[in-house]
């Protein structure tokens, strides 16, 4: 239930809610899907970037960071687990 | 009690996870293909949710006496500036003998705006349908902010003059000496003139097209051994909270 709430609203975040705010909203939701950072990136330049508004597509450079970011510590978390 | 550890460990390659993979490039997919080969559809998606957040973001109106009160003082406050912007352009005007022009502009409204967009772009509620084209100039509170720089049906993005890393040819002070502006982002602009050239903190600072002033100059910034100063321009209009533009047709 929780997860997701999370991805939903991380999805309704690139709409409603200042990009911060988006970028924490996805990043939390990454670690229970990390693919979501990256496609919340890529819905984020879709509907926003136009050429010459910065030099690269941020959202999904920054989405591809933070959903393997997040697919590293998440895995790092689940063998710490296992092994305990 | 022997350990049990699940048969298949390797969870990236599990059933599972190899469905729920495709499935999300499906979606990447599709959203990509939306975009770039049917803009207006992907527009007529996600208008919807855009209109929802300009009213989610717009300025809350309390149920507190006070809060009515607040808000239309921030309201006349809003009002006064454009005002003030107008009368400046309109005595700008008069000064260069342009009194006698005249461009029909188009009302548009504000979908969605900086912080909710990531970059200096507005998102408008007009698109080529209204006669909006590329290009075209876009005044917030009667000031340029930036131009059409992408068109669908039913709606348009306007970058913005301070995008970062963007620049574009202005002018500043009464004599209007020719300098560069370059976007810093978030609505800031800077420029880099020469020392000897004779900037004062409140020189009004211009951009074409048309002759209204952009900002004013709020800071200078400069030290012994560079030969130029930097000049950190603040626009009249603030793209946080710009609700309405027009844009020149």
């Amino acid at each position: 239930m929780i997860k997701t709430i999370l991805i939903v609203a991380a999805l309704l975040s690139v709409f409603w809610f200042p990009y911060p705010m988006t970028l924490i909203l996805s990043f939390a939701a990454s670690f229970f899907f990390p693919p979501v950072a990256f496609v919340v990136g890529l819905l984020s330049d879709l509907v926003y970037f136009v050429p010459g508004a910065y030099p690269v597509p941020l959202g999904v450079s920054l989405g591809l960071g933070l959903s393997l970011l997040a697919f590293v510590m998440r895995n790092v978390v689940r063998t710490r687990i296992m092994a305990a | 009690m022997k350990t049990r550890y699940p048969r298949n460990r390797n969870h990236i390659f599990s059933a599972r996870g190899v469905i729920v993979f495709a499935l999300v490039v499906a979606v990447t997919l599709v959203m990509v293909f939306l975009r770039f080969v049917f803009p207006s559809t992907f527009s007529a998606l996600t208008a919807p949710l855009l209109h929802v957040g300009s009213y989610v973001l717009a300025p809350a109106v309390s149920f507190e006496d006070a809060g009515r009160v607040a808000a239309e003082r921030d309201r006349l406050k809003e009002e006064n500036q454009t005002l003030h912007n107008e009368k400046e352009a309109l005595l700008a005007q008069l000064r260069e003998g342009e009194a006698s022009q005249e461009d029909t502009r188009l009302f548009a409204r504000v979908l969605s705006r900086p912080p909710v967009t990531p970059y200096d772009v507005l998102v408008l509620d007009v698109g080529s349908a209204d006669g909006v084209s590329m290009g075209a100039a876009v005044f917030g509170q009667g000031v340029p902010v930036g131009i059409i720089a992408q068109v669908e049906e039913k709606t348009s993005r306007a970058l913005l003059f301070s995008a970062a890393g963007g620049t574009n040819e202005g002018a500043v002070g009464e004599s209007r000496l020719p300098i560069t502006l370059r976007g810093e982002g978030a609505g800031a602009f800077s420029s880099d003139v020469p020392k000897e050239v004779p900037v004062t903190v409140g020189d009004s600072v211009f951009i074409s097209p048309g002759a209204s002033p952009l900002g004013t100059v709020v800071h200078i910034e400069e030290s012994a051994s560079a030969p130029q100063k930097t000049l950190v321009i603040r626009p009249f209009a603030n793209p946080f909270m710009l609700t309405t533009v027009d844009i020149a047709l």
